[in-house]
């Protein structure tokens, strides 16, 4: 998504120990002891919303945001008051795709802090997937006059013109990104990108590797627009060597255990697979391809275990639901079978209309305010 | 830039070698010297605004005039400004020797220039004459056939447009005639597409999400609105009632709806709708025997593909290709994307068996009409695909995605194994077009099976199958309902021969908004003796003994063998 950090909670931190050995744990990283202490303290102080808000920090920082949204909202409902949580839940929300749920508090967070650049920046594309691009554009040109020197604005800004239809002004805040002239154009790469523009982004991508061979993002980005055009020949090799230059790019593992097992080498693939999951927690797509590779052999077993975590992580992924679906059919469980199958109809209904909404939105800001 | 986890994975499958059997059936297209000549004007040759302009085009063969020669009805569209007079569907007399006389005047069905979509064939006042359902954006015509070679549009007295009139025009789209309640009158259903606003759909380029690779196309489906589709019960006196909503067919409003086929799908005697969608979940309408039905296409394995992506459901073929007596499902896609081949296991459950097939070897070509025969009387039923770019203008910035392509035909090995035909099967094969519809049938009464095919903005193609097979055998089958609809629509028969079993179904429509010769064309190998049991809608099944091979054999419900259960 946008990789926004969580903003840690500006809370008075009470003095039972639990809370703050929690803080301390969740500080070093440790998610599981962080987890045990803070699960301890709202056990013993259910009404307490900071306990909640921690919690719900754990499983966010885990991605686990599905889960991280309601313990938030419990935390809120304790203590209508924290500004902070209600940013945090918006980046949960935000993850989840629930974008007008987001905007709300957003909101309610910057009437308390209006200058918060980040949070005008999150405003900005939450209202962009909601339907709402004049709102968008007037929150993401305010984060930028907070904060000018935050080259994502300008690549936010840049894209939410470009989705509006304003080449000229997307490209002016490109130009802005210059400063760093390997950054810039792999900025926009990645917008040529996004535009459907694969051709154009892979040259552009060429020239960066051009620039400066080793740049790992670069190479990991070509290779996996070679993967996608199915030039599995020339992915394989560009994610190999993007696993060499950086060793914990769990993405690119993960896409080079899809070519593996797409092209016969399953075992390869799985091994892939499972380093992808060991490098990011919580990473829900390689989940899911190992499930399909089990599902295939027949383990359904395997299948069902690993397709069962891909939905805890990704429970709004259609393709996750369905294969959980067929696995649940194939062992009998006809009822769990139908549930998962509803809400592949339902998700996939959304994504329809999620789509309509943009072509409107964007029809409408081409147009004007007046023209209906 | 995620991959996604969705992806199908699946690069075109390498062409294997030939295996070297001589195919025997050579297609040569005929059309200009059988006479139809009449462009098929649909939207901008060079470009098109609107989706409204690039997706549609049915074919009907079909005996209008009961005089044992089919006929062939051929959609004819618009253009957005200034549409040409002779923009207007057009109904081909069979004058025998593969001769055809344009009768669309003397027919009643001259109708001023308009949007026409599909056709769906059926006779749904059971006298005997076949009628026709034409969709259109705008208002739909049922042509009720007169018996006298002329037709009359009756579709308002019969209670199909929408009162009160909608805002803006409906999309019909694909649409069947389907006893839906065994009371041998055949009911309606009818897709529809998008809920099109001509005057607010953004035009290419207007809106950045509307392109294609990058290339500035028109708009939808995806970013358009959703339509929902129609069921009507015909009551018996030449009316219909609208069931959409009672029957649960009206809530099913997000999907993009294209070609629909009528048939009993899980075999339980009661005929089910299946409907091909674009870019979304395809829809299967299960009976269930008291005017409902349940969509299960999720469940039952052909509303996605393997991998639970939607595909842009557009034509169907249904037949019978591993011979199992179950009949399967054939369905056309979009570029980059394999067409997809799923096998019915008799209860109505479906395995997805592209890949093992061998049917996923092109995926540049967009797929449209389609059609599982067997074309070269081998006794296995291959399957042929008409192919053509949606947008004629994107092929000077994506030279490998060609605006008119050529046919496809895969033969059946065997097994549900398929090897790609091209030159091997004669000179229409290597021709180019930007083809929609296609209709399958017996055109000159020889015994194999001809094509109709709906070129985009250029005269038709008629694919004269020359096939030379001695020691080849074939039998069609003309089914006559009595307590069933009389055209026998929907009717499956499954036919041994040579100690092979394959099912067949009477169709109203299929492929992609096309109707194909009712009769039902069996190639039988080497077999000189056959037996067919005949599942009629009504619920009663038959055995007959076929007195030959290489001949029409009429079926009348009621006169063969009951079948006791």
């Amino acid at each position: 998504m946008w990789g926004f950090a969580l903003l840690l909670l500006a809370l008075a931190v009470p003095s039972q120990d639990l809370l703050g050995d929690g803080q301390r744990a969740f500080a070093r990283g440790d998610l599981d002891r962080a987890e045990a202490l803070f699960r301890e303290y709202v056990k013993r102080f259910p009404s307490s919303a900071e306990g909640w808000s921690n919690l719900a920090a754990v499983q966010a920082r885990r991605g686990l945001y599905a889960e991280a949204v309601p313990l938030y909202e419990r935390a809120l409902r304790a203590n209508p008051q924290l500004a902070e949580v209600h940013f945090n839940l918006a980046v949960s929300l935000s993850h989840l795709k629930r974008f007008p749920e987001a905007v709300q508090h957003l909101r309610a967070f910057l009437r308390r802090y209006p200058r918060e650049a980040r949070a005008r920046q999150l405003l900005g594309l939450c209202l962009m997937e909601s339907g709402d691009p004049r709102g968008a554009l007037e929150e993401l040109e305010m984060s930028y006059r907070l904060n000018p020197n935050d080259g994502s604005i300008l690549y936010a800004l840049a894209y939410a013109h470009a989705r509006g239809g304003d080449e000229n002004q997307a490209a002016a805040y490109l130009a802005k990104t210059e400063s760093n002239p390997v950054q810039a154009k792999l900025i926009e790469g990645l917008l040529l990108y996004r535009r459907g523009m694969w051709a154009e982004a892979k040259e552009v991508f060429r020239e960066v590797v051009q620039m400066k061979p080793d740049f790992q993002p670069a190479v990991a980005a070509l290779g996996r627009l070679e993967l996608l055009e199915r030039n599995d020949a020339a992915a394989i090799p560009l994610l190999e060597r993007a696993v060499a230059l950086n060793p914990q790019d769990a993405e690119s593992a993960y896409q080079l255990g899809v070519l593996y097992d797409r092209n016969g080498d399953s075992e390869k693939g799985k091994q892939m697979l499972e380093r992808a999951i060991r490098l990011r927690a919580n990473y829900g797509d390689p989940h899911y391809q190992l499930g399909r590779i089990y599902q295939r052999e027949g383990n359904l077993e395997m299948a069902l275990k690993e397709l069962e975590i891909a939905r805890r992580i990704l429970p709004d992924q259609e393709a996750v639901r369905f294969a959980l679906g067929r696995v649940y059919q194939a062992l009998g469980r006809q009822a769990e079978a139908k549930a998962e199958f509803d809400e592949v109809r339902r998700l996939k209904a959304r994504v329809v209309e999620r789509d309509r909404l943009r072509v409107e939105s964007d029809t409408l800001m081409k147009e004007g305010p007046d023209s209906r | 830039m995620g991959q996604g986890i969705a992806s199908r994975g699946v690069k075109p499958q390498a062409k294997p070698k030939a295996s070297g059997i001589p195919w025997l059936a050579k297609f040569t297209n005929v059309a200009r010297e059988a006479g139809l000549v009449q462009v098929l004007h649909y939207g901008g040759t060079e470009k098109s605004d609107y989706v409204l302009e690039t997706s549609s085009g049915g074919v009907a063969i079909f005996d209008y005039d009961n005089d044992g020669l089919p006929d062939i009805f051929l959609i004819v569209g618009s253009k957005i400004k200034d549409p040409p007079p002779d923009a207007v569907s057009r109904l081909y007399r069979n004058l025998g020797g593969l001769k055809f006389e344009d009768v669309t005047k003397k027919a009643g069905l001259w109708r001023e220039p308009g949007w026409a979509q599909g056709a769906a064939i059926g006779d749904y006042n059971n006298d005997g004459c076949m009628d026709l359902f034409v969709t259109y954006w705008g208002d739909n015509a049922l042509y009720r056939n007169n018996c006298d070679g002329t037709f009359t549009d009756v579709a308002e007295q019969a209670g199909l447009l929408p009162k009160p009139r909608p805002k803006v025009p409906r999309w019909g789209a694909g649409a069947t005639f389907v006893d839906i309640d065994r009371d041998g009158f055949l009911d309606l259903y009818v897709s529809n597409y998008i809920d099109f606003d001509l005057e607010n759909t953004p035009k290419p380029g207007e809106n950045p999400n509307c392109n294609w690779k990058g290339v500035p196309v028109s708009c939808g489906p995806r970013g358009l609105k959703t339509a929902r589709h129609w069921l009507y019960r015909n009551r018996g006196d030449g009316t219909f009632e609208d069931i959409s909503e009672k029957a649960g067919i009206a809530k099913y409003n997000k999907s993009f709806g294209m070609t629909a086929v009528a048939f009993d799908v899980d075999e339980d005697g009661w005929q089910d709708i299946y409907n091909a969608c674009d870019s979304t979940p395809s829809l299967l309408f299960r009976n269930n025997g008291d005017l409902t039905f349940t969509e299960e296409g999720i469940e039952r394995g052909i509303a996605l593909n393997d991998d639970g992506m939607e595909q842009a459901g557009m034509g169907l073929g249904i037949g019978d290709v591993n011979l199992d007596g179950r009949l399967d499902i054939f369905k056309t896609h979009f570029a980059d994307d394999t067409h997809i081949l799923y096998i019915n296991d008799g209860k109505g459950m479906f395995r997805d068996i592209t890949l093992k097939a061998g049917v996923g070897v092109e995926t540049r070509r967009v797929g449209w009409g389609t059609g599982i025969y067997d074309f070269d009387h081998d006794g296995l039923p291959d399957i042929f695909i008409g192919t053509g770019c949606v947008y004629p203008e994107t092929e000077a910035a994506l030279p490998a995605y060609p605006y008119k392509t050529r046919p496809m035909l895969f033969r059946n090995l065997g097994d549900a194994r398929f090897e790609w035909l091209e030159e091997e099967a004669g000179p229409a094969m290597l021709e180019k077009h930007s083809v929609r519809g296609a209709a399958f049938g017996d055109l000159d009464n020889d015994g194999d099976i001809d094509i109709v095919l709906w070129n985009r903005n250029e005269p038709p193609s008629l694919l004269r199958n020359d096939l030379q097979a001695e020691g080849r055998n074939w039998v069609q089958l003309r089914l006559v309902g009595t307590k069933s609809n009389r055209a026998a629509i929907g009717a499956r028969a499954v036919l041994e021969y040579g100690g092979k079993k394959q099912a067949r179904a009477v169709l109203s429509q299929a492929s992609f908004y096309s109707a194909n010769d009712p009769r039902l064309h069996f190639g039988l190998g080497s077999a000189t003796t056959a037996r067919v049991t005949i599942h009629w809608p009504s619920g009663l099944e038959e055995v007959f003994e076929l007195p030959g091979v290489n001949t029409f054999v009429t079926l009348k419900e009621g006169s063969g063998q009951r079948v006791q259960r």
